[in-house]
């Protein structure tokens, strides 16, 4: 297992967290602090499937002093920001709740968090856009970037193509984690190798996206 | 049997629908959709309805449907939003730049829809309501001239809570309600037409 010195996880414990850090694991990656914000609610249970580990608890990844477990459920919390600023690592992988902003009192701190999204960015942002993607090109991307004050807006690190698979009524809970999963192994790896994440600017005309409704949900499943 | 159960309670009430994490019923959820929307319309076509606003005149005038309706008075309205709506629907045809026109005055409209799921930012009410079929077709005739995926999402929002509150009951609402029928019929065929491109 190859301990990432400069690299941390923070997140809640989500199916897209485990996918993380089970494919991580695979690939004998480990981020060398966690911090972990405690959702109020115990993550559902899960199909077992053939990709990612559903069932270990993000705490089984990291040693007991590489755990940081904080009582909120809010990723802007100050809790959050007085532990992340304490921390030694400057990158972090970002695996927050889904749907809300990580806000300026978070991104001042001069770290950088690193976010996988399902779609090709700045074409693709915003919410459900794996859905909108195939819909509209019959693709499915992931898009790496460091998060910003803007949504899906940061400085990018890259972005990859995926094969759709026929199940596609199983993106929301296997292969939308798992495709995140990973391109962020592949990123991650390439900067173990080189020592630095390669960034640009995002260009090209941006597209916001809200949460696909269940009439579009379905023509896009069954395309 | 699969049903639509987006329409199922007023969407105005509270909790709001975020439509998160929908399930997927396979192709028996789009028949369920598609007959949601036939049954709202067959319900309520056959009556014959009175309207004030000129927004309702100028959607009946090009909607090519033959509801019975009759024009009673121009309602001069304490609804800013209406007449900011009627400029919209009017420049739908007159906007040389289209996509400008979307970018700058419909999709902040939506973003804050989207967002908050209430077009007006104060809650809702009967003198309000009808901002929502209003609403709904200016983007039918947006979705019309060409199609657009984030406005068409907006569209089907839109008009499962109109037809939610005509479902739970708000019948009285007559001009809102004529509004609504135009609207679902629109977006009924402009589903269509998408599902034949995709």
């Amino acid at each position: 297992m190859r301990k990432l010195s400069d690299i941390g996880f923070i997140g809640v414990d989500s199916l897209r967290s485990r996918a993380y850090l089970s494919c991580l694991r695979k690939a004998k990656l480990s981020p060398s602090l966690a911090i972990i914000i405690e959702n109020s609610k115990p993550l559902s249970s899960f199909d077992k499937n053939e990709y990612f580990d559903v069932d270990t608890e993000l705490r089984f990844y990291f040693k007991e002093e590489e755990y940081i477990s904080l009582e909120t459920s809010d990723i802007n919390s100050n809790l959050v920001v007085e532990a992340l600023a304490k921390t030694k690592q400057q990158y972090w992988i970002y695996s927050g709740p889904s749907g809300v902003i990580v806000k300026e009192n978070i991104l001042s701190l001069g770290k950088k968090l690193l976010h996988i999204h399902p779609g090709k960015v700045p074409g693709y942002r915003g919410s459900t856009t794996i859905y909108y993607s195939i819909l509209m090109e019959n693709e499915i991307y992931c898009s790496a970037f460091f998060l910003s004050s803007k949504i899906d807006a940061g400085d990018l690190i890259g972005r990859k193509e995926f094969k759709i698979f026929a199940d596609k009524d199983r993106i929301d809970y296997i292969y939308d984690p798992f495709f995140r999963a990973s391109f962020l192994v592949d990123v991650i790896s390439d900067y173990e190798k080189t020592g630095e994440f390669f960034i640009k600017k995002q260009t090209g005309n941006p597209r916001d996206f809200f949460i696909i409704h269940p009439v579009l949900k379905h023509l896009a499943i069954l395309r | 049997m699969t049903e639509y159960p987006y329409t199922k309670r007023n969407l105005l009430e509270l909790p709001k629908e975020h439509y998160m994490y929908s399930a997927f019923s396979g192709e028996s959820f789009l028949f369920a959709y598609s007959n949601n929307r036939k049954d709202f319309i067959e319900r309520f076509f056959s009556r014959k309805y009175r309207f004030s606003y000129l927004f309702t005149k100028e959607v009946l005038k090009n909607s090519g449907c033959s509801i019975q309706s009759e024009y009673i008075e121009s309602k001069t309205t304490n609804l800013e939003f209406a007449d900011l709506l009627l400029d919209f629907l009017k420049k739908t045809k007159k906007s040389l730049n289209k996509e400008l026109f979307i970018d700058e005055h419909i999709l902040p409209l939506i973003k804050k829809f989207e967002v908050t799921k209430r077009i007006m930012s104060i809650e809702y009410s009967k003198e309000n309501f009808i901002v929502y079929p209003m609403f709904a077709n200016v983007l039918v005739r947006l979705c019309k001239n060409k199609f657009d995926v984030v406005l068409f999402n907006a569209l089907l929002k839109i008009n499962d809570i109109c037809v939610s509150v005509f479902l739970s009951g708000q019948e009285e609402l007559e001009e809102e309600l004529l509004l609504t029928i135009i609207s679902v019929r629109n977006e009924l065929e402009i589903y269509n037409n998408f599902k034949e491109t995709i």
